[in-house]
């Protein structure tokens, strides 16, 4: 891995392995991996990671995120819908970032949990829930199309709407 | 041949073999130690032979200077009288004749000499004294007779040592082997799978019994880690049969659906999130392992309690909100050493417990201080709290009470905490905030 990144390689690379203690996953991210998953781990979270990683690296530079008629001013810390400003807490800030960084793909809870709250274990409780509930309340709700999806039994996605896709 | 296997077995001790290699060693040391007394002490003898002659010699000599051939007479005559056994004393003219003393013409060089005398030895002593010369002998066998009893008392104290070394050697031999072989017995029944034998009669302050004392304590540990592992593995089987059993329920009536033509999304998502809370009792169960082996100790850093409190509460604040509660947060600083993603996750386990179990309406409230006796953490509801009876209980695996059977959870939570707060010598006590339960994460003083 690190001789990959010595050479200039930028090819995404994801750890997947039994080793899951924080040091391991610490020393793996700075050896120049983007991911971590440990075994045992659920498919559609293997798959929901691969996709982020797809993703052009060109987005870590961008100011602002769009998504239909959604803005998310990366600098200005302010989030808009139709020219609508939206008040968001920082936690759902972050998390409407993460979500729309992602947008059109799937975004796991785990990977919120991550991402968001920097939680690298499963709580019991619905912390994921809530806020997502929260942050479509504000961002959705006053609104005709809805933009935040759950993707049943694997997590949520961002995305436009599409015409006969649920 | 009956005594020949008690002989092989009492060889193959090595004990025994020690005292014999110890008794044959204190043998020939004794032996070697004779050998020089008696050379030593039949030197000193002969050398105060010689002196004697010598001495007698120079006595007559002066009884010749002092009163002529006839002085000289008279102590030759003396002499002989004086011993009861004669020993040679005779006076030789320069022709060999015989002047006075003791007859005879045996042949004697001047100086020292040894002559043969019937069955003894005779020391000879021939020097110039008056007309001739002076033949004096001395047969004393002081010389043989001190050599006797030197290596007759040698010898009887070699008898004695070597008794004495093979008895004590026997005893210690015994000793030793009754330990070892007691040793022996329960560790072939430890090998045989009975992990309760214990080595019998390990009181005392020798170091075998200590010995046997420490094999018993890591026994006692064995069997209690074995004992442990075998209640995990029968609680996971057992509490990871019902959510199968569901799971297996629910892809039966997608089986069925399938099969019948009708829609089988449902069955699919409900059997999904019943895996899932499979992969998450397995996961707990992993990381409270995990946390129990101590393997994370390693990963320790100075970190402040207020900024975990701070980061749990903001989490858990609108979760709390949704269910009717309200969650509050004192959190001062409280510095300790720590692991700062396992206490994150204790402290989220003990909110969420809160959350889940204190009922609409319930007061939680998270706070943290450091105190005289180090850093302390507390979480505390105004719900049902935990009957005293209970308390103890629910940090165990699986345990959950009767009340909360309906409500989600692995029953793991509080294993966790519990882990978690061995791992940091924390004491985990579980309290009456009346009415409602307190949790109070004692930390030790920095």
């Amino acid at each position: 891995m690190r001789a990959l990144r010595a050479a200039g390689r930028a090819t995404p690379a994801l750890f997947l392995t039994a080793v899951g203690g924080v040091d391991d996953r610490v020393e793996g991210l700075e050896a120049g991996a983007d991911d971590y998953l440990t075994k045992p781990f659920a498919f559609s979270e293997l798959l929901a990671r691969v996709h982020a990683l797809g993703r052009p690296q060109a987005v870590e530079q961008v100011k602002t995120l769009r998504v239909h008629d959604l803005e998310l001013d990366l600098l200005a810390r302010q989030a808009r819908r139709g020219g609508v400003a939206i008040e968001l807490l920082p936690k759902e800030f972050l998390l409407l970032e993460a979500l729309m960084r992602s947008a059109g793909r799937v975004v796991t809870r785990t990977m919120l949990l991550e991402r968001v709250w920097d939680f690298h274990f499963d709580p019991g409780t619905s912390v994921v829930e809530t806020h997502v509930s929260r942050l479509r309340a504000k961002i959705d709700k006053p609104f005709d199309v809805p933009l935040l999806h759950t993707v049943k039994g694997a997590g949520y996605a961002l995305h436009a709407p599409i015409p006969d896709r649920g | 041949m009956r005594l020949s296997p008690i002989v092989a077995d009492l060889w193959r001790r090595t004990s025994l073999r020690i005292a014999l290699a110890f008794a044959t060693a204190l043998v020939a040391t004794l032996a070697l130690a004779g050998l020089v007394a008696l050379g030593m002490i039949r030197a000193q003898l002969a050398a105060d032979r010689d002196q004697r002659l010598l001495d007698a010699h120079a006595e007559m000599v002066r009884e010749f200077e002092a009163d002529g051939e006839a002085g000289l007479r008279d102590a030759i005559a003396e002499r002989l009288a004086a011993a009861a056994d004669a020993p040679l004393t005779q006076l030789r003219g320069q022709d060999g004749t015989v002047l006075a003393g003791t007859p005879g013409d045996a042949e004697a060089p001047p100086g020292f000499s040894d002559l043969a005398l019937g069955a003894g030895a005779l020391r000879v002593y021939r020097a110039p004294a008056g007309p001739g010369d002076l033949i004096l002998g001395d047969a004393s066998d002081l010389i043989g007779e001190v050599g006797e009893i030197v290596v007759g008392a040698f010898g009887w104290a070699a008898v004695v040592v070597l008794i004495v070394a093979l008895g004590g050697g026997a005893l210690v031999a015994r000793r030793v082997q009754g330990v070892v072989d007691r040793v022996d017995a329960a560790m072939a029944r430890v090998a045989g799978g009975d992990l309760a034998a214990r080595i019998p009669g390990a009181r005392g302050g020798g170091e075998l019994e200590r010995l046997a004392g420490r094999i018993n304590a890591a026994l006692g540990r064995l069997e209690g880690l074995v004992e442990g592992m075998r209640q995990v593995s029968s609680d996971v089987a057992h509490d990871l049969r019902a959510p199968l059993n569901r799971l297996r329920l629910r892809l039966e009536a997608a089986q069925a659906g399938a099969v019948e033509g009708t829609p089988v999304a449902v069955e699919l998502a409900a059997a999904l999130e019943e895996a899932g809370r499979i992969d998450a009792t397995f996961a707990a169960l992993l990381r409270i392992a995990q946390v129990e082996a101590g393997a994370r100790r390693d990963r320790f850093a100075r970190l402040d309690l207020a900024t975990v409190a701070a980061r749990v509460a903001e989490a858990y604040a609108a979760v709390a909100e949704d269910a009717g509660q309200t969650l509050a947060l004192d959190a001062r600083p409280a510095p300790v050493t720590g692991d700062p993603e396992l206490l994150t996750q204790a402290l989220a386990n003990l909110v969420e417990n809160a959350i889940r179990h204190a009922g609409p309406g319930a007061r939680v409230s998270v706070a943290t201080a450091a105190g005289p006796g180090g850093a302390v953490l507390t979480i505390a509801d105004d719900g049902p709290g935990i009957p005293e009876a209970d308390r103890a209980r629910v940090l165990g695996r699986f345990v959950r009470l009767e009340r909360s059977r309906t409500t989600p959870g692995t029953g793991l939570g509080l294993t966790l905490v519990k882990a978690v707060a061995d791992l940091h010598g924390v004491r985990l006590g579980l309290e009456d905030a009346g009415p409602g339960l307190r949790v109070r994460l004692s930390f030790p003083p920095p």
